[in-house]
């Protein structure tokens, strides 16, 4: 007797599926990477269940169109995001939305004196060309040690993507990113330890990118400091776009939690890695 | 809560501390006092001649805002201070040199002769 199967099965399940763990299929969490007290943060504004309207976080965010006044850290470090004057609130879109003005949140103080290491990692889209920081430590990169920056620079006269400032100087990367970009995750690793333009480098959307060689001075070692993040703001350099996801930590991700970090930011943002 | 908005706001520089302290009553959050943060300018140098801001407002308080002489309207903060548990103001005098437009920041400021105060990053 002959037994006849179809060739061809349907698909019984959906292609696409949630980020899994190889050993217990649960859906990958950014707080995986903080097991051993790394200082840091991970924020997803698409999820507004973890989004309050006001800064004591009494009020979620229901619908589109709500100003996010507070962002709760998935890391469980606790270092929420805030922001307690409503003109500088980004308004949930299914996303953060930051008007460019006057728009950013701050965290308390996180300390990262234990570290000389760190990396970003941030799924935005910017809706205005020109250099504008997306997420920093402490006040200004530039003139304060243990500091690092991460910018979604402009297309045509950009400024250091990723940059730190050591015990001793300023050093940072100058990238050419690919012509046109908006939507993006973008990676920074920092190291102190390094030397030069080294010490800050880059990733966008999953690939390294060319590093263009410059004449930054060693940071100078040191750690990194115990001081806010700012995110979307110093001063006049406000950021217009979306936030979807981001990451910060104090240390080196191996390559294949950066694979997964940098899936998870991309998710929500539209954005297909390698 | 229910917001109306965003909208540009715009006052000098000479009333910046009386707008503060009013705009502390009026954001339902605590942090209203900083909501005039932009420094604004003619040429975008310094000395900052304006601040502006970009901002949602409750229903009320824009129609507060927008319709009521200042009597009337250091009632309705005042009340909402009582209401807020914040303290009280004795005057509202920037409500006389407020400028109000839409969400379009840039271009309502623009409107009114004005750069944003840059600083290098």
């Amino acid at each position: 007797m002959s037994i006849v199967r179809p060739i061809a099965r349907p698909i019984m399940e959906s292609i696409t599926r949630p980020i899994t763990t190889p050993s217990t299929g649960s859906a990958w969490s950014p707080a995986r990477l903080f097991t051993t007290s790394e200082p840091g943060i991970a924020y997803d504004l698409t999820d507004k269940t973890k989004l309050y309207q006001d800064s004591t976080r009494t009020t979620l965010v229901s619908a589109n169109g709500d100003p996010i006044g507070s962002v709760t850290d998935l890391s469980g470090n606790g270092k929420h995001a805030s922001q307690a004057t409503t003109a500088s609130k980004p308004l949930f879109q299914g996303y953060a939305d930051f008007d460019g003005v006057d728009d950013s949140w701050a965290t308390a103080a996180i300390d990262f004196t234990g570290t000389n290491k760190a990396t970003v990692v941030v799924s935005a889209t910017k809706t205005a060309d020109r250099n504008q920081v997306l997420v920093e430590l402490g006040p200004n990169t530039n003139i304060t040690a243990g500091s690092f920056v991460l910018h979604f620079p402009a297309d045509a006269t950009p400024v250091n993507l990723v940059a730190n400032r050591g015990a001793v100087a300023l050093s940072g990367g100058i990238y050419s990113l690919p012509a046109g970009i908006t939507a993006a995750v973008l990676t920074a690793r920092y190291d102190l330890s390094l030397a030069s333009y080294l010490s800050a480098t880059a990733r966008v959307n999953g690939a390294e990118i060319t590093e263009t060689p410059n004449a930054s001075p060693d940071p100078g070692g040191g750690t990194f400091r115990n001081d806010v993040l700012t995110i979307g703001r110093r001063t006049s350099a406000a950021f217009t776009g979306r936030i979807y996801r981001m990451i910060v930590i104090g240390r080196t991700l191996t390559a294949a939690e950066l694979s997964r970090a940098e899936a998870w930011c991309a998710a929500p943002a539209g954005v297909v890695l390698p | 809560m229910s917001y109306v908005g965003p909208y540009s706001l715009v006052i000098p520089n000479g009333v910046k501390a009386n707008g503060s302290t009013v705009f502390g009553v009026l954001d339902p959050d605590s942090g209203g006092a900083a909501t005039f943060s932009v420094p604004l300018s003619a040429d975008g140098q310094e000395p900052a001649t304006y601040w502006g801001c970009r901002t949602l407002l409750e229903s009320a308080t824009y129609t507060a805002l927008t319709t009521m002489d200042t009597t009337t309207f250091m009632a309705y903060v005042n009340n909402l201070a009582t209401t807020r548990g914040r303290g009280q103001v004795s005057g509202v005098s920037f409500k006389n040199s407020l400028q109000i437009g839409g969400p379009d920041f840039w271009t309502f400021i623009a409107s009114l002769g004005l750069q944003r105060v840059t600083v290098a990053i």
